[in-house]
């Protein structure tokens, strides 16, 4: 086994995914307006923190282990087609793209929230904030499909359990080429 | 460049947007569910700021939570609200004393359907949005101060 994801990260990953799915079932309430809010609050903290952490840790953790790169995703998605997708041990460069992505518009759908809420705040645009709010929200929703798929997929795929990888820390070891690859990264 | 020009004609529209005085857009909205409403009952007569005061400041109890309209825009809804879960001021409902109200009619109804089933547990009918509608138009001035 190839010890991958560090506690904080873990930590990081299922609260973040405990915030989200709290904001997002409180969204409509005004009775619910407080706790939607200090969730909305929590994955914000979350995100920051993990920006921060990816920013100074090394290893899988950090940001340099999986570059945004566009162009090498569009081929890894052509190779995951095809059939012979390189196994990565940290994300691989489709996964990365979607990680990114996530960052962003989870910040942006905090940001707005954050001002929505504290409506007169910075912008002064209360309908122009709300319709930000909710496209960031339902776009941040979206990806959360996709990386979801996309775990899913690379799991089967190469025959590893991802989700139980996001629990443990630990993914399942195999071939050389991985080998090589820890090798680049440590 | 391109890009930054685009940025800047696209914020300047919103400006425009939310300059003008929403008096009009939200009596457009009043038609609208006025139509709506006299198809479902021929007998209605249009917008009744009467009906409209009544239902505004009408406390339902849903879920165990009693609230009326009024609850968090106070009985005059030229005047600023408090919201009376998290305490945060709330910007007046009449547009004839805040322009930023009824710019954007998605919006509006999709606060009006958030709202009703807050406060009802079912989305309003279009008589009782075009009520209400016609009752906040017609209070165009804040109370005094106590």
């Amino acid at each position: 086994m190839q010890y991958v994801w560090d506690p904080f990260v873990r930590i990081f990953h299922w609260s973040l995914v405990v915030a989200f799915t709290v904001a997002f079932y409180t969204h409509a309430s005004e009775w619910d307006r407080l706790i939607h809010v200090q969730a909305g609050y929590a994955a914000g903290v979350l995100l920051l923190a993990r920006i921060i952490w990816g920013l100074t840790k090394t290893g899988y953790a950090c940001f340099c282990s999986f570059p945004f790169d566009p162009k090498q995703a569009i081929k890894h998605i052509y190779h995951v087609l095809k059939g012979n997708a390189k196994r990565y041990i940290g994300h691989n460069p489709a996964g990365s793209l979607v990680i990114y992505a996530m960052l962003v518009t989870g910040l942006t759908a905090v940001g707005s929230g954050w001002l929505v809420y504290n409506e007169g705040w910075l912008i002064d645009q209360p309908e122009f904030l709300q319709t930000l709010h909710q496209y960031s929200t339902w776009g941040w929703l979206a990806l959360v499909i996709m990386h979801v798929l996309g775990v899913i997929t690379e799991s089967i795929l190469h025959k590893d359990n991802l989700i139980l990888a996001m629990i443990t820390g630990c993914k399942r070891v195999t071939r050389k080429g991985e080998k090589q690859a820890r090798q680049k990264i440590a | 460049m391109k890009k930054l020009n685009i940025v800047l004609a696209s914020l300047l529209g919103l400006t425009a947007v939310s300059a003008q005085a929403d008096v009009a857009n939200a009596e457009k909205l009043a038609q609208k569910y006025t139509t709506i409403a006299k198809i479902v009952n021929p007998g209605y007569a249009g917008p009744s700021a009467m009906e409209g005061k009544i239902f505004f400041n009408r406390k339902i109890t849903n879920n165990g939570n009693e609230a009326a309209c009024a609850s968090c825009h106070t009985p005059n809804p030229a005047n600023e609200g408090k919201h009376i879960v998290t305490g945060k001021a709330i910007r007046p409902l009449s547009p004839a004393v805040n322009n930023k109200r009824f710019n954007d009619l998605d919006k509006v109804e999709d606060k009006f359907t958030e709202h009703c089933n807050d406060i009802i547990g079912a989305d309003c009918t279009p008589e009782e949005k075009a009520n209400f509608i016609g009752y906040v138009l017609t209070e165009k001035t804040p109370s005094a101060k106590k």
